[in-house]
């Protein structure tokens, strides 16, 4: 299936940087196995780590959908388990569109 | 530093846009409703709140509790961890200048408690090379260079995260050194409030440090959190 993958969201006009994934995936797994999958692809690690007093913490990624073919419609995703199906197709050409942040976690 | 207010008919929402406005207490407001609906309809009675992805829906509430995704926390406010003084949404090119918690659950055993640290008496205590490096040096907040102190219109505004500036740039051991100082200071003048169950605390996080206590992973914490600027 084709994915809109937003690699990051300009932070002065929050305009999104995007690409188009094909990714072999049957739509009946969890979203989860879909960020898999575009984690491998991309590189992009499920966590990062930071420093916390003597110990390290490891923070993890946040994931988005595109609720609604609205610019501003970035819906976090809470529950990873959900169907890929379950998920609207939303993008530029009506495929599925996600976003992976990957740094927001360390701004409180 | 705190005034007390009570959830009710006759609450003059007015008198608390206006101590927020004076800036130099935080305003605990109590029994207020635990939705969302009413602290955001509260919330635009005073100010104008941020609107952020991250938040409940994609609006204006953020669930400040614990939550795990891929086996790690999601976010910083989604841990367990002690949370060090800091000015919420230090990054941002224009830092909105107040906060709102709402208590839904509190932690177990007096753990999760805020503290807090006034830039008044920040001001008071330091000394004045001290007060030369909080307003000279420039430091990173992700994509933004500024100063932690800075005066406009003869009034100082505060932006502190050590959390941001270290994750987002190299930091030397004499700038580690620095930070080390500033926390000192800053911790020295914090004072605690123990949030209670339906307690709304709103102060203006260009004035106000604020932090809080470690608490237990399974504790069930939940606090609502709203940023906004005032009207």
């Amino acid at each position: 299936m084709k994915i809109e993958f937003i690699s990051e969201i300009d932070d002065e006009n929050g305009t999104p940087v995007s690409k188009v994934l094909d990714i072999d995936i049957e739509e009946n797994l969890s979203i989860e196995k879909l960020f898999s999958k575009i984690h491998e692809i991309t590189g992009i690690p499920k966590f990062k780590e930071m420093k916390w007093g003597d110990e390290i913490e490891k923070i993890s990624c946040t994931y988005y959908f595109k609720s609604s073919f609205d610019s501003e419609g970035l819906e976090m995703i809470d529950d990873l388990s959900k169907q890929i199906s379950d998920f609207p197709k939303k993008g530029s050409n009506k495929e599925l569109c996600l976003y992976i942040e990957e740094s927001r976690g360390f701004v409180n | 530093m705190l005034i007390n207010y009570t959830f009710n008919k006759e609450l003059v929402h007015e008198n608390i846009r206006k101590d927020i406005i004076k800036g130099d207490k935080i305003i605990c407001i109590k029994n207020f409703p635990l939705s969302d609906e009413n602290l955001n309809s509260f919330i635009n009675l005073i100010g104008i709140p941020i609107i952020e992805y991250r938040n409940n829906g994609g609006n204006s509430i953020f669930d400040v509790k614990v939550f795990k995704q891929n086996n790690f926390f999601r976010s910083i406010a989604n841990s367990n961890l002690n949370i060090p003084l800091h000015t919420d949404c230090a990054d941002f090119k224009s830092v909105p200048n107040c906060i709102g918690l709402l208590c839904v659950k509190p932690a177990l055993l007096e753990q999760g408690v805020s503290f807090f640290t006034s830039l008044k008496e920040i001001l008071k205590e330091a000394s004045n090379s001290k007060l030369k490096e909080l307003t000279t040096k420039k430091w990173k907040f992700r994509n933004e260079l500024k100063p932690i102190l800075q005066k406009k219109n003869e009034q100082f505004s505060i932006c502190y995260d050590r959390i941001t500036i270290e994750s987002f740039s190299q930091i030397t051991d004499k700038e580690l050194e620095e930070l080390n100082s500033f926390d000192e200071l800053f911790k020295k003048e914090s004072f605690e409030i123990m949030l209670k169950k339906g307690d709304l605390i709103l102060f203006r996080n260009d004035l106000f440090l604020h932090g809080r206590s470690h608490f237990d992973l399974n504790s069930e914490r939940l606090i609502k959190r709203i940023r906004f600027n005032v009207k």
